[in-house]
């Protein structure tokens, strides 16, 4: 079914926008379906019920029903509220989720509960049709109130420490997310622990050389700029004293960081101590698969989810996806 | 409303040292192309820091006459400066120094000035500080300025210099988390077994706890380690964050400045003095806060 929500004419800046053009894409269009892999889990269960009720997103429950049912009861939700696919083990969870989902059964995965490693391997089989790049990568979608705007922090959550190549895909995939909220050329900023090249930060050598290739490759599409420091990223060289002119520093859009404990402790930080709000998604597949915590608050769960309804949105429409960079090819200069 | 925090955490530790009864020497490095009135600013806010001596190293015509009771080195660049100021601590002429930013070298590391200021081969630690108004305590994160990617037994001893802090702010036992993305040691992820082999080096050892790998919401937030269910004497009570590498310990500290506007103070310890180091772009009032964390850290 073709969309007939138009498309955004202008970037989303905040979680509560995210939220709101979920809500409109089920109204206008339809209601986004979520498949729960291992759906016995009352946390997801209660997230995919406030979802349900604010009209972000339905669900279909696939797992043991028995056990579905006494989670649902544990989140005080009525057993007849979602459809419940049985499955008897993790394994079939995810094989039923994943063709749920490539038969167009269902817009979005969600893991319920079961190793993330168990569902990704199985979302990634060819012969569910769902492998869209070669790599899956983890984007933290965040409103930080002091900045402004949304950030997306990738990658923190699948891949310790990526090679060139796997960064230039998380890029990729990044802005992908960052177009499902109207960003159309995101600025993108790779952290470093200083903002110039230095011998001594072997961070900043890579850095500079992975910007000077996407932003050779990807000219008119993204903004690259790095390496850069977060100081830079989120106040921009003025406020810093700094006598430096970049597009990029001050209003980013995607905080590339060198690795995943770079990633994930940087947006905690942000969450815990900056009041920002959360959505987490990973993308690179033909659906999106959200993933959310126990310790996510109410309001991280289901923005987690309108952003995985957002990007599913985005990823049915026949806007062209920025075209993967083979470094190899690419000029490398020293 | 945190800067009132912070500067009274700080002032609290400066009365309680011993030190009070003496004079104490700050030395200030002073690069050119610092604003004339920015010094001025800042040398009122020093007034009152406590430090009773003041010496200034930097360009004669941004330094001489601004304070007629401070001692002037007059120093034409930024390694002139350093050496001037380096003299100062190698003769233990000074208990303090603070570092203002160089205008024209904005990232150039510590460990590249380190032997100019008189640092010799001890082993240095940046410590960042912060009085978040959502703990009932200080918070410290290191390394945040020497080791790019510490080992673990170089781990150990960035923990060791950020307890021994803390202490000095009141701290009778402090709480360190190391830090990783998960809170379960994974051979897929070596951060997490560094992090529990730094805490195993620390376990049954008197005065602190250590813990790790934590991630950082399980490390200060009770809510958190309610939800999760895990146990132990650090979780959801660190006073200590003690990061995988350099990088993310500058981003923990900026995103706290910069993305949650929480007001900091870095100091360089393990060194004959302790040296303070002011953030780019901080106003004179903050860069006060860096000098009285510095005071505050004199033996």
């Amino acid at each position: 079914m073709s969309p007939q929500l138009p498309f955004l004419s202008s970037p989303l800046t905040s979680h509560e926008q995210v939220i709101d053009r979920a809500c409109r894409i089920g109204r206008v269009n339809r209601l986004a379906r979520v498949v729960v892999a291992s759906a016995e889990e009352s946390d997801v269960l209660a997230a995919m019920s406030e979802c349900r009720e604010a009209g972000i997103a339905d669900a279909i429950l696939v797992g043991n029903p028995d056990n579905i049912r006494a989670a649902l009861a544990a989140a005080a939700i009525s057993h007849d509220t979602f459809e419940i696919v049985p499955a008897e083990d993790d394994e079939q969870s995810a094989l039923f989720a994943a063709e749920l989902a490539g038969e167009g059964h269902a817009d979005v995965v969600m893991k319920g509960f079961l190793k993330t490693s168990t569902l990704l391997r199985t979302l990634l089989k060819h012969e569910h049709g769902l492998r869209d790049r070669e790599l899956l990568s983890h984007s933290a979608l965040l409103y930080v109130p002091r900045y402004g705007k949304l950030l997306n922090v990738t990658d923190g959550g699948t891949i310790p420490a990526p090679t060139l190549q796997q960064k230039l895909i998380v890029i990729a995939n990044g802005v992908r997310v960052l177009r499902s909220v109207g960003v159309r050329t995101p600025k993108v900023a790779v952290l470093a622990p200083a903002a110039s090249v230095r011998d001594c930060y072997p961070e900043t050598l890579a850095a500079a050389e992975l910007a000077r290739i996407a932003a050779d490759q990807w000219r008119g599409e993204i903004e690259i700029s790095g390496p850069l420091t977060l100081d830079m990223v989120l106040a921009g060289p003025r406020a810093l004293a700094i006598d430096r002119s970049d597009p990029v520093a001050g209003d980013a859009d995607i905080l590339l960081v060198h690795t995943l404990e770079e990633g994930n402790i940087v947006a905690k930080t942000l969450i815990q101590f900056g009041g920002a709000v959360f959505m987490g998604v990973i993308a690179g597949a033909r659906v999106p698969i959200s993933l959310v915590s126990r310790s996510d608050t109410m309001l991280n769960k289901m923005a987690s989810i309108a952003l995985a309804v957002c990007l599913a949105d985005y990823q049915r429409r026949d806007f062209p996806a920025l075209p993967l960079i083979d470094p190899g090819r690419a000029e490398v200069r020293r | 409303m945190s800067v009132p925090r912070l500067e009274r955490l700080l002032l609290d530790a400066i009365r309680r040292r011993k030190h009070r009864s003496r004079a104490l020497r700050l030395a200030v490095t002073v690069p050119p192309g610092t604003p004339a009135g920015f010094v001025a600013e800042l040398l009122a806010e020093l007034g009152e820091a406590g430090a009773s001596e003041l010496h200034l190293a930097g360009p004669e015509r941004l330094i001489a006459g601004c304070d007629p009771d401070a001692t002037v080195h007059p120093a034409g660049n930024a390694a002139e400066i350093d050496a001037a100021v380096g003299a100062l601590n190698a003769s233990g002429t000074i208990d303090a120094i603070l570092l203002l930013p160089l205008p024209d070298k904005p990232d150039q590391p510590f460990m590249e000035r380190a032997p100019e200021l008189g640092f010799g081969p001890e082993r240095l630690t940046g410590v960042s500080l912060f009085a978040p108004g959502t703990l009932n305590r200080p918070l410290l994160i290191a390394d945040s300025e020497i080791s790019d990617v510490p080992d673990t037994d170089r781990h150990v001893q960035i923990t060791d210099a950020a307890a021994a802090v803390a202490r000095t702010l009141a701290v009778e036992i402090p709480r360190a988390a190391v830090l990783a993305a998960v809170e379960v040691a994974n051979p897929g992820l070596p951060v997490t077994v560094q992090a529990a082999e730094v805490a195993q080096r620390h376990s049954g050892r008197d005065g602190m706890f250590v813990e790790g790998p934590l991630s950082l919401d399980l490390a200060i937030n009770p809510s958190a380690v309610e939800k999760k269910g895990v146990r132990g004497e650090v979780p959801g009570r660190a006073d200590v964050l003690v990061a995988p590498n350099l990088t993310v310990a500058r981003a923990v500290r900026d995103a706290l400045v910069h993305g949650c506007g929480i007001p900091g103070a870095t100091a360089i310890v393990g060194g004959r003095v302790p040296a303070a180091v002011a953030a780019r772009g901080e106003t004179a009032r903050g860069v006060r806060l860096a000098a009285l964390f510095a005071i505050a850290l004199v033996e």
